[in-house]
């Protein structure tokens, strides 16, 4: 919270989303810095996924400001966002599944080709050579994630577990610089839980700032440097894991919902 | 200045079938989420149901003519509506979710709703007998009987659908589907029966625009075309699922056709209907009344 | 995507392209090379259907293309005397223009609402055409739309009186069509326009600008209908409001579903079929639009990937029965 100006990579202000009369999200302000794993936790319905579409461009924010690396990202599309290097997964398992696993990878590569349609077309020997790159990249992702033997299915047989995994490595080849990842383990069982966990570790020893929104207690502390809590689209707490599991605002907002 | 009146008569009612056809196709659309291509000829059977209940007295049907013509117009909606719901059952419901196939299915409908059409009736236009005679005067303005008749008739069927709409079980029930589908599931609403219902209606409202405006100008296979065209302009003026939007998109429409046609051509006024419909999309992709997803 | 799939789909299209060299010199009747040169045009615009197809749009404004580049290539020809060579590329070129224009604004608009749009553009086009009589000669039209001018190639003087000639330059026009399908097919450009009714937001997550894509489906579609109205005006030798109706539009899209968008033998085995039947049913013209719209509801009940996927589908079958 004291880091200096260059550190910072993600800030929210004042951000604000109105549906009708009800308040989503309300004068929401944070920061998150190069490398951390952020969480965002709340009970349901507290507005985090509505932050999650509003810092990647697919909501509108009624009022305030996303700043990413120091741009002005608010009120813009999600493939131009995307492309500063803020990308996001989503709660569903939303894959290519017409496409095999390393097909849908392949598409995540999009913004980093190297070639442009039109040599693309004329399919240059510069092209091919490129191609074959982005196919080994590809093929690393899926070592790194665990899908290599996977890679020619088709991503609508996957499991659930592996359709997870999938959806977060297409952002991967995107590379990204912050990924947020929008309910990761949801519908696994203990064991994909901790392959993820530790997906999610490695990943961010790769450089890769992290936001997530989870629901699973465990995974939170287990991951998260700092913990940020809303409740009903406020923000009512925010700090280091241990700091959160005591905060009384935090345990009211979790017990006040049963 | 009696041009001008004429003109906003003639738009009234213009506009009037227009939003007859405009909710039919809300309703389905709004509902159902179907877009139906073959609307046109559901109002064209519409029109071809009254000439043939009326003027070629299929039936045997006693009475005067004016009430032989209403007579003809309540049969034939049943006739349409009961046709519209067995095409949602035997061809639509098999599609349910992919828009894409809606649309090409219903494409394909609409090919063989016309040419089946052209096949049995032939090509040329048929003239209706006249049900009403004679013109009501207001000073220098004539609008016949028939005209009269067609706009009370439509603003009848408007508020009854309003009442049937946001009064009866079944309209609430159809507003909670076209609000909030998952929801309504999760009520355990019987959605086969809704849809069904939804589609009767839908066909049945374009039916009654068909036999309104036939002993006005007359019946022909391809009389749908034009009619069902502006009907999507005035949904997506409207904004899809919205009765309201409708009925003012209807006006809109129906009355800038009316004055345009009348001021400056007809060709003018195809035009000038579109570009109001671009210029909106560029401003409001949702439709003036429309609601973000 | 299969290799196997694609080694039968070249096969096949060399067998096309060998017979459709040949055939002329077999079959010489005029009456029969005038059917395949409108299968042959068909075919074009049906191909620029489909590029828009795979993107999960239905483009109902390509009858509008089509008419003008037929307009524009009589134009070109009749008033500026420019020489039929130059001004196939270019209607192509200029409808190609037109459609970037028209799609930039359309193409944001949800499914169902582009495609009543298309259909608005389809008419739109007519009426300006019915209206400015000085550019577009009015209801009736442009006659005497002038034949390709002669060209002499390998010491041959070849001059377009006659159908023949004609039948190649049509043929030499879909080749070319067939050949940068194929090519965009495999490129990223198409494998992306593929993914894009799967998921738009996925695509919107990873960077694909699409809108961009959209738009250059489109376009690219538009340009092969301007070439398609090209070679339409000079063989018909006119141009007519009524030839380019939204119901052209429609016959496209049914040929496009009907044979299938998977691989570029759809449009080619879609429009075989379909414009061959309509000849076969010539005598009982009232009831092809039924026939038509039967075989596009039974494809989309029981083979919805279009006549192409046939194989595939009896494959699955006799796997099924061997269980």
């Amino acid at each position: 919270m004291t880091a200096g100006e260059n550190r910072t990579l993600l800030e929210i202000k004042g951000l604000s989303k109105n549906f009708g009369g009800l308040a989503a999200v309300a004068d929401l302000n944070f920061a998150t810095e190069k490398g951390e794993i952020v969480g965002l936790i709340g009970p349901n319905g507290a507005g985090k996924t509505t932050v999650f579409n509003l810092i990647s461009g697919f909501l509108k924010p009624t009022q305030g400001q996303v700043i990413f690396g120091g741009v002005n990202v608010t009120q813009k599309k999600p493939s131009w966002i995307a492309k500063k290097g803020l990308m996001r997964t989503f709660q569903a398992n939303v894959l290519y599944n017409e496409n095999t696993v390393m097909q849908n990878v392949l598409l995540g590569c999009h913004l980093h080709t190297g070639f442009g349609l039109m040599r693309d077309f004329l399919n240059t020997a510069e092209t091919q050579q490129r191609k074959k790159q982005l196919d080994e990249k590809v093929m690393e992702i899926l070592k790194f994630s665990g899908l290599y033997e996977l890679r020619d299915e088709l991503a609508s047989n996957l499991s659930h577990g592996h359709q997870r995994i999938l959806g977060i490595c297409i952002t991967l080849a995107a590379e990204p610089q912050l990924l947020m990842l929008d309910e990761p383990v949801s519908g696994m069982n203990a064991e994909e839980k901790n392959n993820m966990v530790e997906l999610i570790k490695q990943i961010n020893l790769k450089g890769i700032t992290v936001l997530i929104v989870e629901h699973d207690m465990k995974v939170i502390m287990n991951l998260c440097h700092r913990i940020v809590v809303l409740n009903f689209g406020l923000k009512i707490a925010e700090g280091l894991p241990e700091e959160i599991q005591a905060h009384p605002k935090v345990i009211e907002a979790y017990l006040g919902v049963e | 200045m009696d041009m001008l009146i004429q003109t906003f008569i003639n738009g009234t009612m213009g506009s009037l079938i227009l939003i007859l056809v405009a909710s039919g196709l809300c309703m389905i659309f709004g509902i159902m989420h179907i877009v139906n291509f073959a609307h046109g000829e559901f109002y064209m059977l519409g029109g071809f149901g009254a000439w043939l209940f009326f003027d070629q007295e299929v039936l045997p049907l006693f009475g005067p003519p004016a009430f032989r013509y209403i007579l003809s117009v309540i049969l034939t909606m049943v006739a349409v509506a009961f046709i519209g719901i067995i095409v949602e059952r035997v061809l639509l419901r098999r599609f349910r979710g992919s828009l894409q196939s809606i649309l090409v299915v219903t494409f394909g409908l609409m090919l063989i709703m016309q040419a089946s059409t052209l096949i049995i009736f032939g090509v040329t236009d048929k003239a209706f007998s006249s049900p009403f005679q004679g013109y009501l005067s207001l000073g220098n303005f004539h609008i016949s009987q028939e005209r009269m008749a067609a706009i009370i008739t439509s603003i009848v069927i408007m508020l009854m659908l309003y009442f049937f709409i946001n009064k009866t079980k079944y309209g609430k029930a159809m507003r909670a589907v076209a609000q909030d589908a998952e929801a309504a599931l999760v009520l355990g609403m019987n959605f086969n029966l809704i849809f069904s219902l939804a589609m009767g209606i839908g066909c049945a409202l374009a039916a009654v625009g068909g036999a309104l405006v036939g002993p006005i100008f007359y019946v022909n296979p391809y009389m749908g075309v034009a009619p069902v065209m502006k009907a999507f302009v005035v949904i997506i003026l409207g904004g899809a699922g919205s009765l309201l939007g409708a009925v003012i998109g209807g006006f809109v429409v129906g009355m800038t056709e009316a004055f345009v046609s009348t001021y400056f051509g007809t060709h003018f006024a195809i035009m000038a209907v579109f570009l109001i419909l671009i210029f909106i999309l560029l401003v409001k992709p949702t439709g003036v009344f429309g609601h973000e997803e | 995507m299969k290799n196997k799939n694609t080694t039968w789909t070249t096969r096949i299209l060399i067998f096309l392209i060998a017979s459709g060299i040949l055939l002329p010199m077999v079959h010489k009747d005029p009456y029969f090379l005038h059917i395949c040169i409108i299968i042959f045009i068909w075919s074009i615009l049906t191909f620029g259907i489909r590029i828009v197809l795979i993107t999960g749009h239905l483009n109902a404004a390509q009858g509008g293309f089509l008419g003008m580049g037929a307009y524009f290539s009589a134009i070109l020809t009749m008033k500026l005397g420019w020489s039929f060579w130059i001004s196939l590329p270019a209607s192509g070129l200029a409808v190609a223009i037109l459609a970037m224009i028209v799609g930039y604004p359309i193409l944001r608009v949800k499914g169902a609402y582009f495609v009543m749009i298309t259909f608005g553009i389809t008419e739109v086009f007519r009426q300006i055409w019915m209206m400015w009589k000085d550019m577009f000669g009015g209801p009736q039209g442009l006659f005497g739309v002038p034949k390709p001018s002669p060209i002499d190639i390998a010491g041959l003087h070849i001059s377009f009186s006659s159908k023949m000639p004609f039948y190649y330059l049509a043929l030499v026009v879909l080749l070319f069509t067939v050949l940068v399908m194929r090519r965009l097919d495999n490129s990223r450009l198409g494998i992306t326009l593929r993914s894009l009714p799967q998921s738009e937001m996925l695509s919107e997550s990873i960077g694909i600008p699409i809108l961009l894509y959209k738009l250059i489906a489109f376009v690219i579609g538009a340009f092969f209908a301007g070439l398609a109205g090209s070679l339409w005006a000079h063989y018909f030798t006119y141009a007519s409001p009524d030839d380019f109706n939204w119901t052209n539009s429609l016959f496209m899209l049914m040929y496009a579903v009907i044979g299938g968008t998977q691989t570029v033998l759809g449009p080619i085995l879609g429009c075989m079929l379909l414009l061959s039947l309509d000849e076969v049913l010539i005598e009982f013209q009232e009831y092809t639009p039924i026939v038509l719209g039967l075989i596009l509801i039974f494809i989309l009940f029981y083979l919805p990937g279009g006549l192409i996927s046939l194989p595939q589908k009896m494959g699955s079958l006799l796997k099924w029965r061997k269980k």
